[in-house]
């Protein structure tokens, strides 16, 4: 749970960064002339036009993570209880045996 | 599988304790990210072409390259389970298709949004997303072998040498682009890559994001692989009580 936790607040830090970021690149805060040999962008629109798909690609990349360490944090914690009840059983059938 | 007593077995599980090594990856790849982030926004210029969409490649390119080392990584762990027969390979290697599939699916989503905005569709079959997403069948397959397969080792070897074949995905994938020339653009990370295709500080980001995403794979597959072992323990926790 502890895990989890970290990781939602790792979270919220990073979309914070993020926002703050987006914010900025949309202001021009960040900008010049650079390459990336990539190909150029098709249909005429604005780069600011398409911030929407930048915040979903981070958004989806980090839900996707988040979402991954939770489950393995909760199997994590099902397990230790059903280690514990395991663990209870071996000592009463040991002492029925002696 | 093992054995030992009950009682050495119970004591042999792992416990979901304070571990530096995975807390202390955990933390890193926070700070890396947090690193990436001030690099993506604030230092790197935005593109001449692209323009803002062009920030999607520090998180599309770790995860794309990532989802293929994972499915190597499937297919050492395999080729060394068959090798040994040890179990504890067999669960390195289903905690990264686990892993796997998660940066598969992730290549294909994000690459999907990017898609849109830079050659107008969500979807074409371009040579490289083609294998790509013949990549994350493969992995699907892996995971549902061993779901629903054969239990025990036969599942496990049968695993193994789907992952064997399956990872000859990973360098087709990596060349796709250069074997054809479709609607992908050129390597621009990677031995095979044109060192100077991309801006410096372009480049520097990226080499962050890589560290970002490996320190991540690296800290969910130590996680996985503690609880895949810790789940074998449980079931032979079981056979010894019944």
């Amino acid at each position: 749970m502890a895990l989890a936790v970290a990781a939602a607040v790792a979270l919220c830090a990073l979309a914070t960064i993020a926002y703050a970021g987006a914010a900025n690149a949309y202001q021009g805060g960040a900008s010049g002339v650079a390459s990336s040999a990539l190909p150029q962008e098709s249909g005429g629109s604005t780069p600011e036009a398409n911030l929407p798909y930048l915040f979903a690609v981070y958004a989806t990349t980090w839900a996707a993570f988040f979402v991954y360490i939770f489950l393995m944090s909760r199997k994590q914690r099902d397990m230790e209880k059903e280690l514990t009840a395991l663990r209870a059983a071996l000592q009463d059938k040991n002492k029925v045996q002696k | 599988m093992s054995q030992s007593s009950p009682a050495t077995t119970i004591d042999a599980v792992p416990r979901g304790r304070f571990s530096p090594v995975r807390d202390g990856l955990f933390i890193a790849s926070a700070v890396c990210m947090a690193v990436l982030l001030y690099l993506v926004f604030f230092v790197v210029p935005t593109d001449a072409n692209l323009g803002v969409s062009q920030r999607i490649l520090y998180f599309h390119a770790p995860v794309a390259i990532l989802s293929m080392v994972s499915i190597v990584v499937v297919a050492v762990a395999s080729g060394a389970h068959l090798i040994t027969r040890s179990a504890k390979w067999d669960s390195f290697a289903y905690a990264s298709a686990e892993i796997g599939i998660i940066l598969a699916s992730l290549t294909i989503i994000v690459g999907a949004i990017w898609a849109k905005p830079v050659w107008g569709v969500w979807w074409t079959w371009d040579a490289k997303l083609t294998l790509t997403l013949v990549m994350w069948f493969i992995y699907a397959s892996y995971l549902m072998l061993r779901a629903y397969g054969p239990k025990g080792s036969q599942g496990a070897r049968y695993g193994a040498v789907l992952a064997l074949i399956g990872a000859l995905d990973a360098p087709i994938i990596y060349f796709a682009a250069e074997l054809w020339r479709t609607a992908h653009p050129e390597l621009v990370v990677g031995p095979a890559a044109d060192s100077g295709a991309m801006d410096p500080t372009m480049r520097t980001a990226l080499l962050v994001g890589f560290l970002a995403f490996t320190v991540l794979y690296v800290y969910m597959l130590i996680e996985r692989y503690a609880l895949k072992r810790t789940e074998a323990g449980i079931d032979d926790l079981y056979q010894h009580i019944s």
